[in-house]
């Protein structure tokens, strides 16, 4: 490359960082924002061990090490100084990764001072640098909680436990075939959501994406970007031999401020075809977690159980107030009634920016994206007479209820997959079905025992179109109308709104979803949780009224015969 | 396909004990002394000729750092073969030796193969670790050992060879059946390792690890 390239790129480089330094403070260090310490933590601060102030000084050396810009004294001794400062400040240890968080505050901090710390600090040295630490804490603080982690990584599993959800409801047949090549997310993303993306990211496009990441404010971007990442290289991973898949899955990155655009354009994107629930949940798992995580009582067992349960909920979840708020809009679409709804339950984090109180109208909030959930009812059918919303598909066909019996006795593993004889009827659906995945995948997975399965998988694939299309049209599957269907499930699938839906004998959701995503590939496929017991709590709440249908015949009232209902 | 057999291997060792290096060495033939710290994993693959055979190499680089082992057990999973890599000019690197063999021997099989590779050999002046004092180590521990210097491309070579040339033998011994290349699918779990640690030592028969028992 030719040297006025260089300096060019060197200095538009230092302008984008003069400008991130510019506003940063003000969108990091916010009145209010930055979390208050107790007084006590004096006490308790300590020092950085032996082993944590080594692995820093090995790291320094390999940040960014092939950038000129990393290579003086001076940055390599920002560097330390906010490694350490930030460690003892937040008397956490040391964690690899961090070094590339801090190596773009140590960067602005260097060559632009005086945007960052204002003209007036710039030369005293003992505040120096104190404007780039504080930053530094916020952003992590704020975006990154993982380095706020014991020893376990559970917020890491955490969130790359939602990150998969994600991916699994938007591309399923990616998802899919990652977990049968054994690409799981900690094996690929990790760098990912432990550097905010910092690693292996030139330093110019970087600043570009903090800058949008800060910008927007919203710590729960991080997994539509990680999706965004993965669709762009989605044809490679998908045709790459599985030995290699990992490698495939590698390539996915941000390697330019061209790309920075497209997966930036297409994370948005896929924010606003998500429901809102799956935000809401990651926040507030997250923020619950981490608040414990610092708890210095917190001790494995917890973080074990905390994991146990969580590994059990691959499905992304909506809760009941979404559908609730969902149902509502729609209604006052269709009739201009009003009806009260609480758009409050659905915001993220509770300090949720100075909206003045938009949520006092009775209309749920513009904020919260349209989507077109179609609501599958999947309880027994006196069940769902004794109270449903009225957009509920009921959808119980025998055949599910045998899938349901034999998949809560064998114990049948998930992993199964599609056999050829589904790939036919699966690509005859456009759209909302993806294109198989060839026929070389099937192969070798037919030999799991699934096979026996198959017509009965087939069989109630067909009932549902069959049930659907009755319902709401043709074109319910068809991508333009962009569906999101929800499972609605009963006594049998959910305990309490807390725990993963269950697969016991007549739970009929978590087959169902499997058979959905893993069979058909079916996108944008959901669970409402806690089922319609949630549901129908929540609609009281809200003063939505359910919809019953007496039955037929001289039977008892339904709510009798739907209390009755427990095995089938 | 091109090769004869595919194996899995990992790097594992203390932080800077130069397993980047070497691998960088090992793939590129290259080396540059202000290397990035891997976070999580990095993978290279190489194919090379070994005794007449064409071989696959999937290798996997680890985070070095202790707290990474609680993630790092979701690396060995299928490994055919693991590289223990420990600094000659830092004692402490060797010391750990142990730690890692048991970290390691909590998730794979006892069969898998396994090295200890000294590193930086080209700093004499600075060593630590005599030569014969790991050669015991080693033979203590049953496995293999040789020195290298990623920097000056001493043994690297030689070590990846020796590695490959003893999984051939191992899995031509399991004879004809013995299915190559890893298939380390299976409904795959953040904490799939953490879910074995009741059937120590046991590959569950999913990955390749040694082919089978």
């Amino acid at each position: 490359m030719v040297e006025p390239d260089l300096n060019a790129q060197e200095a538009a480089r230092v302008a984008l960082a003069a400008d991130c330094a510019s506003r940063w403070p003000g969108l990091l260090l916010r009145e209010g924002k930055g979390e208050k310490k107790d007084a006590a933590d004096d006490f308790t601060r300590s020092p950085l061990c032996e082993a944590d102030l080594n692995t820093i000084r090995v790291d320094i050396p390999r940040t960014r090490g092939a950038d000129p810009a990393f290579n003086s004294p001076r940055m390599r001794q920002r560097l330390e100084t906010l490694l350490t400062d930030f460690c003892v400040e937040e008397n956490i240890r040391y964690m690899q990764g961090l070094h590339e968080v801090a190596a773009v505050f140590a960067y602005i901090d260097d060559v632009a001072p005086v945007e960052l710390n204002g003209p007036t600090e710039s030369s005293d040295s003992a505040s120096h640098g104190a404007k780039a630490l504080a930053c530094f804490i916020a952003f992590v603080s704020r975006f990154i909680p993982v380095f706020y982690d014991g020893e376990g990584f559970v917020l890491l599993h955490i969130s790359l436990l939602f990150f998969n959800q994600l991916l699994l409801y938007h591309h399923p047949d990616l998802h899919n075939q990652l977990e049968q090549a054994g690409v799981s997310p900690v094996i690929y993303a990790t760098p990912w959501f432990i550097t905010l993306l910092a690693s292996r990211t030139p330093l110019h496009v970087l600043l570009s994406l903090w800058d949008k990441y800060i910008e927007r404010g919203d710590s729960s971007f991080m997994p539509f970007l990680a999706v965004a990442m993965m669709a762009d290289e989605k044809k490679a991973i998908l045709e790459a031999e599985e030995d290699e898949t990992n490698l495939a899955v590698d390539r996915a990155k941000v390697d330019s401020l061209e790309r920075l655009q497209s997966v930036w354009t297409a994370a948005e994107a896929l924010h606003a075809k998500t429901p809102r629930s799956f935000v809401v949940r990651m926040s507030r798992v997250l923020s619950k977690v981490k608040d414990r995580c610092r708890q210095p009582s917190s001790d494995r067992p917890w973080s074990d159980s905390v994991l146990a349960r969580a590994e059990q909920e691959r499905r992304l979840v909506v809760l009941p107030q979404e559908v609730v708020a969902q149902y509502v809009r729609m209604k006052l679409n269709n009739s201009g009634a009003k009806l009260l709804s609480d758009q409050e339950a659905l915001s993220p984090e509770k300090s949720n920016e100075e909206e003045p109180s938009a949520s006092s109208s009775a209309v749920p909030s513009s904020s919260l994206p349209q989507l077109h959930l179609l609501l599958l009812d999947v309880r027994p059918l006196e069940a769902y007479q004794a109270g449903h919303l009225s957009t509920a598909l009921h959808f119980c066909p025998p055949c599910l209820q045998r899938l349901a019996v034999a998949r809560a006795a064998g114990g049948q593993p998930r992993s199964e997959r599609l056999a050829a004889a589904l790939a036919a009827a699966a690509s005859s659906m456009s759209g909302f079905v993806q294109s198989q995945q060839g026929a070389s995948e099937s192969e070798h997975v037919l030999d799991t025992g699934s096979a026996a399965d198959l017509p009965l998988v087939a069989e109630i694939f067909e009932n549902l179109l069959i049930t659907a299309a009755e319902r709401w049209g043709e074109s319910w599957k068809s991508e333009s109308f962009g569906a999101h269907l929800v499972l609605i499930g009963g006594e049998a699938d959910w305990d309490s709104s807390d725990k993963p839906c269950k697969r016991d004998a007549g739970a009929a959701v978590a087959p169902l979803f499997d058979l959905l995503t893993e069979h058909l590939l079916l996108r944008r496929v959901s669970v409402l949780l806690g089922g319609a017991v949630a549901l129908k709590a929540e609609a009281d709440k809200r003063g939505v009224e359910l919809q019953r249908i007496a039955t037929a015949g001289p039977q008892q009232p339904a709510v009798v015969a739907a209390e009755r209902l427990g095995a089938l | 396909r091109d090769y004869d057999h595919l194996f899995k291997l990992v790097l594992i060792g203390d932080s800077g004990a130069g397993k980047s290096c070497l691998l960088l060495r090992f793939a590129d033939d290259a080396f540059t002394e202000s290397y990035i710290t891997t976070i999580g994993v990095d993978f290279r693959f190489k194919t090379i000729p070994v005794d007449k055979k064409t071989i696959k190499l999937q290798i996997w680089d680890t985070a070095g750092q202790e707290r990474f082992r609680t993630i790092t057990s979701a690396y060995y999973r299928g490994a055919d073969g693991i590289i223990l890599v420990y600094d000659i000019c830092d004692r402490e690197s060797f010391a750990h030796v142990d730690e890692w063999l048991n970290e390691v021997n909590r998730y794979v099989n006892e069969s898998t193969c396994k090295i200890l590779i000294g590193n930086k050999c080209d700093m004499e002046s600075e060593r630590q670790v005599s030569t014969e004092e790991a050669k015991k180590k080693a033979d203590d521990l049953g496995i293999a050992y040789i020195e290298c210097s990623a920097k000056e491309a001493t043994n690297v070579e030689q070590a990846f060879q020796m590695m490959s040339a003893e999984l051939i033998e191992k899995r031509q011994k399991q004879g004809a059946g013995g299915r190559s290349g890893p298939s380390a699918g299976g409904g795959v779990g953040l904490l799939q390792p953490k879910n074995r640690e009741a059937g120590k030592g046991s590959c569950g028969g999913l990955g390749s690890c040694g082919g089978g028992d």
